[in-house]
């Protein structure tokens, strides 16, 4: 945390909103890139995201300053999308029937790597999608956010072991995945460079 | 062929030691599940910790203004709500202990529940015929009055009664909003 937002966040909890507003352009990315890599869709990240950031101000005076705050953050936005996702599984809705969605854009003007990039978010998608909510948040916060397991547990109100255990076996699904789709890319990049059969 | 314990190493994030790591490699050369599986880690692995941040669309700070704004309100018409449901209950409540504490001067020199019961019964059908009485002298009235009060007078009184009824409940749900935005 630098030194100009360790000063927003006391006066954000003395009650100033503007300085809460500093914060939340501070970690729009972080805690938008979770609920979108939990839930899949752009529109239903952005709610996810302003409903954290509200969640987090109305609960700001519960803060424990000793815990890193982005941590804290991005512990109330995976809770957050964990209950959207289990509500979703209720309404008996799944990712795969869920709209084709406009990815995001992180910044890549050309067209080519455009289509490259939208083409990886959908088949990382895939492979997020196939985990259980809670598996999905701590691969999600290993590997982006480089959270160790003790960080990943208090997030997640898990034990370490739990979720060693987790990220255990969400790691066997994404593997298993990814082989099986292998053989249909292989397929399909052959089919493609075959002659014509005319 | 036996996968444990390398699928295990594989799958965990836990250092190994030379020896395990050597057992590992050579269990991978003669081993072709287990070597799909290492394969298929690495690519998922690099796939996740080289795919960039996603930023959300420009705008989301005033969003975020826009919404602060909304939400506050919006919390503050729950609560001030909350408050008129919690002012209602306690005056039912306070009526109720008033209606109980007058009545129970009644029940307190019974010895037995039979007598209880018996004075229970009585003290009902007592308010039942003080309320029909009730309704007898309000008809009566009704029958009297009109003689000598005309039709006007009594559309102006009634409504007069509605308008200090409407005033009481507005009262009552404006009041804590007033006494909180005095505070702030």
């Amino acid at each position: 945390m630098t030194i100009p937002e360790i000063e927003w966040l006391s006066q954000a909890r003395k009650g100033d909103n503007d300085a809460f507003t500093n914060l939340v352009e501070a970690y729009q990315t972080p805690v938008y890139n979770l609920c979108y890599r939990m839930l899949g869709e752009a529109g239903e990240a952005e709610d996810a995201a302003q409903e954290s950031f509200w969640r987090a101000h109305q609960s700001l005076s519960k803060y424990d300053p000793q815990r890193p705050f982005v941590t804290w953050l991005l512990s109330i936005a995976a809770h957050y999308c964990i209950d959207q996702l289990r509500r979703r599984r209720l309404d008996t809705l799944s990712m795969d029937l869920l709209p084709e969605e406009a990815i995001p854009d992180s910044g890549t003007p050309t067209p080519e790597a455009s289509f490259n990039q939208t083409e990886e978010q959908r088949h990382l998608r895939a492979l997020l999608g196939t985990l259980g909510p809670q598996d999905r948040a701590a691969i999600i916060m290993r590997y982006w956010y480089d959270l160790s397991d003790e960080e990943i547990g208090q997030a997640l109100s898990l034990s370490v072991s739990a979720v060693k255990s987790r990220l255990h076996r969400a790691r066997r699904e994404l593997a298993r995945l990814w082989l099986a789709q292998q053989p249909q890319a292989l397929t399909s990049e052959r089919r493609q460079n075959e002659a014509p059969t005319l | 062929m036996k996968h444990l314990p390398y699928e295990g190493w594989l799958l965990s994030e836990e250092e190994l030691t030379v020896e395990e790591e050597r057992t590992l490699r050579m269990h991978l050369d003669s081993c072709a599940a287990c070597s799909r599986l290492a394969t298929a880690l690495q690519a998922v692995e690099q796939e996740f910790t080289t795919i960039p941040l996603v930023a959300p669309a420009p705008g989301f700070g005033q969003r975020w203004q826009a919404a602060l704004v909304e939400k506050t309100r919006e919390a503050q018409i729950k609560r001030q709500r909350s408050l008129t449901w919690m002012f209602f209950a306690l005056s039912a409540l306070g009526a109720l202990t008033i209606f109980v504490v007058l009545n129970l001067q009644f029940f307190s020199n019974l010895p037995t529940p039979v007598e209880f019961v018996t004075q229970a019964v009585y003290q009902m059908s007592l308010a039942i015929s003080v309320g029909k009485s009730v309704l007898n002298l309000a008809s009566v009235i009704r029958e009297v009055l009109p003689l000598s009060i005309p039709l006007v007078v009594w559309i102006d009184i009634t409504t007069a009664f509605c308008i200090l009824c409407f005033v009481w409940i507005f009262a009552i749900w404006r009041l804590p909003i007033s006494k909180r935005s005095t505070t702030k």
